[in-house]
């Protein structure tokens, strides 16, 4: 039966009991995953066609066997094997899409007890069909299986019978009669080691030397070598332009033993042949490493670092922010100059950059218009979004979670809220790995990358495992420094157990020298404020920050005041305020008394001079005026606006239409430090693309939930649903194709009237099709 | 695991912090101070770190990173980090692999190992390979007598420290030499770490101590242990001869065997107390491109004598001609004294590579706890300057602005009211600018001592304040060191060395000496409000606030 791959997918999974399930979704992560709601898999898609959310009710059998078996799909599970399993698969392919234990055994370089456990790992993931055979690829993997080289089964279609037959004839083999078995005898001959090296030997010397470079450089990706490279300065099949260096290239395209792609002037060693010469597609099998765990600073980390370099970023870029690029991103300068201050390397704070987007905490403010018409610009600016009083809302477990999760279901790609795939498999491969290592201990990054690189060799290069290690250290998952594992309070997090934020000993020191030690768990925001007063000294466990007069002042001129300063550092500190400190803070608030800078949050415009002494008189409004026709305010301008419409007066939005007054947000206005004009005790409404849920613990919800729906799925009221959904679909299907006959009945009588030149009423409907092509004509 | 009750917590930045109010921080704070140095002793958290020459130390002394792991993992509050245990396996085992050995064939030194990949690494190195003479064997190169302290600290540099098993000159001998003093618990056993039971790797290295602690008789007692001729260096003649007045005092040395070797002396004796000045006295027909001796031919009195010992005074300021000279005779035993090391052009490293490393510490609020020094309260008094100052102060080129504002007139006023809340008591008004001093003499009457007062006057005046015939006595920075005035209680500094740190806690110790009363000790500094003047005390308050003086801060109207 010629099944389609998600048909053949779903046969599968309705015969897999909860313990192939549970298999098939550990082994795949992001499989698990993706069936989350708002899962990487649900924002795929685009814009208004994004596919909704599932409900519990959809996550059935069908929902996986289709994300299975797309081609993304499969890729990606082909991207989750490890090197052996890999290596097994193509080597299935290779031989036309099963191979047989005995045949493995005997040809490929792993011991019996490694084959056994590639297969398993096919099997488990569905890459192969345990009933048709040891190692049988399931449909659809064929063409996403890439070969290691370029093979005659991938370029079927451009060799001619005849060229397969003239390639026989140049090796001494007789071509038999058909296509198919041509290919399948030049491919054994070339594989053959005795006709292949007969063949070599009729080569003359220069096309000889010519194929040992392409044999040497075929082991190296990308596997084809410039003609360029073999001297060649042009090759053409036409045999009118020569050189000797073309003569010899052409007797060895001709002996079919290197393939010649004109257009991109490169040649290759069909695979075949070097099948032929190294003996075997894998003369080498991986073995799997086996590395040593070693204790790492379980301390580390946490959400401290990566929350408080997302504040930074925030307060840096709402005193001076970047501007929008024209193409609509942030400059490159930008990010780097805000590195220093995060106290990150300049990859991190990309990070910090890319997540701070993705939570929507920044976001594009227009700050003025340049030009007319045309050429109107508007001036755009990146700043903190409308979600930053929410997130500041938050407490800090429920911030470091959101943000871990955000990393792990990113990152997007485009504008429409597409992810990143390879990048999320990437990111959840690597989670996965260290989760399973044992508490509290961790692998030297050399270990790390070479575990990480032979289970998950696809979807993690070296490079790609070591960025994503880098990510996780800023994150907090893993110590910013020392062996790669994760941490007391990253486990914690992933299990659904994240850190409150108070610790047992939450809290701090304040001593007489000024220094501040904060031991771990205070909570980030708290962090936040001593860090715009003090200087941080060190972060090894207890943070340690020195109160320093230069910073002092300056948060002093940014709204902080000298007693709710001493209030917040005695509130926390577990021993008496020292004097000194209290003086500190207290010259530090005197010094910039002299003359201070501030900024009015609107400004409140009038001609008629009246109706603004009316409107200074109020008192909620805090207006003081500045000229005879303006007065401004602290508030914003909505508030301003609501305080005065309290009292009877009435105002416009908009300067334009001649009101009787006007009110304009003053700009570049920006709350002072570590305020937020959001009331504290608003009620906090989550924006859509965050999660504070767990990582491993939603996890385990979908696999809990995909297992009971799978094992349901095969129950008489479960079937019986699924039956009247699809004939519902079906009435569907139905009555759109009625719609369409009708349709095109009308346009056959059209013509008929119009060919026998007989009256005939037209008219314009608004929906002909219900289907793609609404509102068409 | 936490245990809130521990006291130790240990930072990944090789830190360890010590909580006071932990029942354990006593126990705790005794091993620790086996390996780790103590950096500050606030009020509450103590900060000790660990430094690959404490550890190398501790190695020396026979400790191993086990017993440092036990340590640290029995005490802290929060798992240890692993770097910091793998920092304590590595340094420690670093300790011994390349030794320094007597060369018996050339009567020279040799350094060897028993690893041949890293004596080869160090005969490759640019700074550690020049200063190794011929390669005597497989493993073993021949180093000069007078390489022995560059190679050794080109070696520390590398992260190698040797084993120098080479020995020490024994010197000539200083025989009968007996204490006739006691020796307080803590000099006592400050002097032992030091000497080692006369191991080689004794016999070098720091001590520190508050002022008023005695580091003198440590001194002593480090002379009479190795029983050989002794050279003292210290800061002044007056110090000098305080030196010499003790020795004489305090040992069963007499005046013969004693000597001062100074701008005005030139004894060399069998115990010889010289000054810095008068070793750095540069020949000025000499230029920078002769020999070291040249230049400062007083530098020979390192080497003219067979000297057993040098003590070193105040060792944080060990002048850079000295610094070069003591690298020459690391086979004397030497012994460095201080009460603040900490040097404001930052060369600590030196100390410790050429005089040895930190023996012995204490925490400054530990030795006040038992009567050992006096208990000293710590005032800011802020002046407001008047608005003539203020302009003045407000033109002034930035650079001679803390001269207006240190030498405010409003400061005198502050003074009239705490020498009047000071009668009766025995005050020393300290100060930075001549005028200045002159001008407080002047209005009390008091003599003034400062560099262009002559020795014999300063001692005269010294003598008459602390017979008490003086209540007040003015002094410029000359007394900031040595000087000996057990019974000034009370001292107003009205001005300073800008920023300096140690100036501030070397002052506040001529008034720590313990008084026959068991009095209360009181230390002024008196500031003028928003100016440079309160910037730089700051920072001056900063070894002390470390130390855990905790300053209050008044406003002089309230006096």
């Amino acid at each position: 039966v010629d099944l389609s791959p998600r048909q053949e997918r779903l046969g599968a999974l309705l015969g897999f009991d909860a313990g192939a399930i549970d298999a098939l979704l550990t082994g795949h992560p992001l499989l698990a995953a993706a069936l989350l709601p708002g899962g990487p898999f649900a924002r795929m898609g685009h814009g208004a066609y994004r596919k909704p959310t599932l409900d519990d009710a959809e996550r059935t059998v069908d929902e996986v066997a289709r994300l299975i078996s797309t081609r993304a799909g499969m890729a990606l599970t082909i991207a989750t094997l490890d090197q052996s399993a890999y290596q097994l698969a193509i080597e299935a392919r290779w031989r036309g899409g099963t191979i047989e234990r005995s045949q493995a055994v005997a040809e490929l370089a792993a011991t019996p007890e490694q084959l056994e456990e590639a297969a398993a790992q096919l099997a488990r993931l569905l890459v192969t069909d345990p009933a048709r055979g040891w190692v049988v690829l399931r449909p659809g993997f064929d063409e996403v299986l890439p070969l290691p080289g370029v093979s005659m089964l991938d370029r079927v279609k451009a060799l001619s019978s005849d060229r397969l037959a003239t390639g026989l004839r140049s090796l001494r083999v007789d071509p038999p009669r058909t296509k198919p078995e041509r290919l399948d005898a030049l491919r054994a001959a070339l594989m053959d080691k005795a006709t292949l090296e007969a063949a070599i030997d009729g080569l003359d010397p220069p096309a000889r030397q010519m194929l040992d470079v392409l044999v040497a450089r075929a082991a190296e990706p990308p596997g084809t070598v410039p003609v360029a490279d073999l001297g060649v300065p042009y090759y053409s099949s036409y045999r009118s332009f020569r050189t000797p260096a073309t003569d010899a290239l052409r007797q060895l395209a001709d002996g079919m033993l290197v393939c010649i792609d004109e257009y991109e002037q490169t040649a290759a060693l069909w695979l075949e042949v070097l099948v032929g010469v190294q003996g075997a597609l894998h003369p080498s099998w991986p073995q799997q490493p086996q590395p040593v765990t070693v204790p790492i600073d379980r301390l580390a980390g946490g959400p401290t670092r990566p929350l408080l370099a997302l504040e930074a970023l925030l307060e840096a870029w709402a005193a001076a922010a970047p501007a929008v690029l024209k193409t609509g991103g942030i400059p490159v300068r930008a990010v780097r100059a805000v590195a220093k201050p995060l106290g990150v390397s300049e990859a991190a704070a990309v990070t910090v950059v890319q997540l701070a987007l993705e939570l929507d905490l920044l976001a594009r403010h227009t700050v003025g218009v340049s030009g007319r018409g045309r050429n109107r610009v508007e001036d755009q600016v990146w700043r903190p979004g409308p979600h930053r009083a929410v997130w500041s809302s938050l407490a800090t477990a429920d911030r470091w979670t959101a943000l871990v999760q955000t990393w792990l279901d990113g990152p997007e790609t485009g504008s429409y809220g597409q992810v990143d795939l390879a990048e999320c498999a990437a990111r959840h491969l690597v989670i996965d790995a260290l989760v399973a290592q044992p508490e509290g201990t961790g692998l030297a990054l050399a270990d790390a990358l070479e575990l990480l690189t032979v289970r998950h060799h696809i979807a993690l290069s070296a490079t790609t495992a070591a960025r994503v290690i880098d990510e996780l250290r800023v994150l907090g998952l893993v110590p910013p420094e020392g062996p790669v594992g994760l941490t007391d309070a990253a486990r914690r997090l992933l299990a659904g157990d994240a850190p409150s934020g108070a610790g047992p000993a939450a809290g701090w020191v304040v001593q007489p020298d000024h220094t501040v030690m904060v031991e771990p768990g205070a909570e980030v925001d708290a962090l936040a404020r001593l860090g715009r007063v003090a200087v941080l000294e060190s972060d090894a466990g207890v943070r340690i920050y020195r109160l320093d007069p230069a910073r002092l002042a300056a948060a002093m001129a940014g709204g902080e005041d000298a007693d709710g300063l001493l209030a917040f550092l005695a509130a926390g500190s577990r021993v008496p305020l020292p004097e000194v400190v209290e003086h500190l803070v207290r010259d530090a608030a005197r010094r910039p008394a002299a003359a201070t800078i501030g900024t009015a949050g609107s400004y409140l415009s009038c001609d008629d001079s009246s109706m603004l002494t009316k409107a200074v008189a109020i008192k909620a409004a805090k207006l003081t005026r500045i000229a005879p026709s303006v007065a401004v305010s602290p508030l914003s301008e909505a508030k301003l606006a609501a305080a005065l419409a309290s009292k009877g007066i009435v105002l416009t939005a908009s300067a334009s239409a001649s009101p009787r007054a006007a009110i304009t947000g003053v700009a570049g206005r920006s709350a002072p430090p570590g305020r937020s004009d959001a009331p504290a005790t608003a009620e906090v409404t989550m924006p859509p693309t965050w999660s504070t849920r767990p990582h491993l613990v939603a996890t385990a919800a979908a696999r809990i939930a995909l297992r009971d729906a799978l094992l349901s799925s095969t129950q008489p009221e479960v079937r019986a649903r699924r039956e009247a959904r699809r004939k519902a679909d079906q009435d569907v299907r139905l009555a759109r194709i009625r719609a369409e006959m009708e349709a095109r009945r009308n346009l056959v009588e059209l013509r008929a009237d119009f060919e026998g030149a007989a009256a005939a009423w037209m008219e314009q409907t608004d929906r002909l099709f219900d289907g793609d092509n609404a509102g068409g004509r | 695991v936490v245990d809130p009750a521990n006291p130790l917590i240990v930072q990944s930045d090789l830190t360890v912090l010590l909580e006071v109010a932990s029942a354990h921080a006593g126990k705790a704070r005794e091993r620790l101070a086996r390996f780790a140095e103590l950096e500050k002793a606030p009020e509450h958290i103590h900060t000790y770190r660990l430094t690959p020459l404490s550890l190398w130390n501790a190695a020396v002394s026979g400790l191993d990173a086990g017993e440092v792991a036990m340590t640290l993992s029995g005490f802290a509050k929060y798992p240890v980090p692993p770097n910091v245990l793998t920092e304590v396996h590595d340094q420690m085992g670093r300790y011994g692999r390349i030794r320094l050995v007597r060369d018996f064939d050339s009567g020279g030194l040799a350094i060897t190992s028993e690893e041949a990949a890293l004596i080869e690494e160090v005969s490759r190195d640019k700074a550690a390979g020049t200063l190794l003479g011929e390669r005597l064997d497989g493993n073993r190169f021949a180093v000069r007598l007078g390489d022995r302290g560059p190679l050794k600290q080109a070696l520390l540099r590398l992260g190698w420290p040797v084993a120098d098993e080479a020995g020490y000159d024994e010197g000539s001998p200083l025989d009968g030499v007996e204490l006739t003093a006691e020796l307080r618990s803590y000099q006592a056993e400050a002097a032992s770490t030091w000497w080692a039971q006369g191991e080689a790797f004794g016999g070098n290295g720091v001590v520190v101590l508050p002022c008023g602690a005695g580091k003198t008789l440590v001194g002593m007692a480090a002379m009479v242990a190795s029983g050989s001729h002794t050279l003292i260096v210290c800061t002044s003649i007056s110090a000098a001869r305080q030196w010499v007045r003790e020795i004489l005092h305090k040992t069963t040395l007499n005046a013969d065997q004693v000597g001062e070797y100074s701008g005005e002396r030139k004894e060399i004796r069998p115990v010889t107390v010289a000054t810095y000045q008068i070793l750095t006295w540069a020949d000025p027909g000499a230029s920078d491109d002769h020999d070291l001796g040249v230049r400062f031919p007083h530098l020979g009195l390192f080497d003219q004598h067979e000297w057993g010992l040098i003590v070193y005074d105040e060792v944080h300021l060990l002048p850079a001609p000295v610094f070069r000279a003591t690298a020459r005779i690391q086979s004397v035993r030497r012994l460095g004294l201080t009460a603040t090391l900490v040097r404001e052009d930052g060369r600590e490293g030196d100390v410790f590579s050429l005089i040895g490393p930190k023996r012995y510490d204490t925490p400054w609020k530990e030795l006040e706890a038992l009567g050992w020094i006096a208990p000293a309260t710590c005032t800011e008094v802020r002046v407001e300057l008047s608005d003539e100052e203020r302009m003045a102060y407000a033109i002034t080129d930035p650079t001679a602005r803390y001269r207006v504002a240190a030498t405010s007139k409003a400061k005198l006023d502050a003074l009239d009211r705490l020498i009047e809340r000071h009668r009766g008591d025995r005050v020393l008004v300290i100060g930075q600018f001549l005028d200045q001093l002159k001008a407080v003499g002047k209005r009390y009457a008091a003599p003034v001592v400062t560099g262009q007062t002559s020795t014999k006057v300063r001692e005269e005046r010294f003598e008459a304040f602390r017979s008490g015939e003086l209540p007040l006595l003015v002094v410029s920075k000359v007394a900031n060191f040595s000087i000996d005035l057990p019974e000034a209680n009370v001292a107003i500094q009205l001005s300073g060395t800008f920023g300096s740190r140690q100036e501030e806690a070397q002052r506040l110790g001529r008034v720590l000496r313990p008084k026959s009363d068991s009095g209360q000790a009181t230390f002024y500094t008196v500031v003028a409000r928003d100016t440079v003047d309160q910037q730089f005390a700051l920072n001056r308050q900063r070894f002390l606030a470390e130390q855990g003086y905790g300053y209050r801060i008044v406003d002089a109207d309230a006096l």
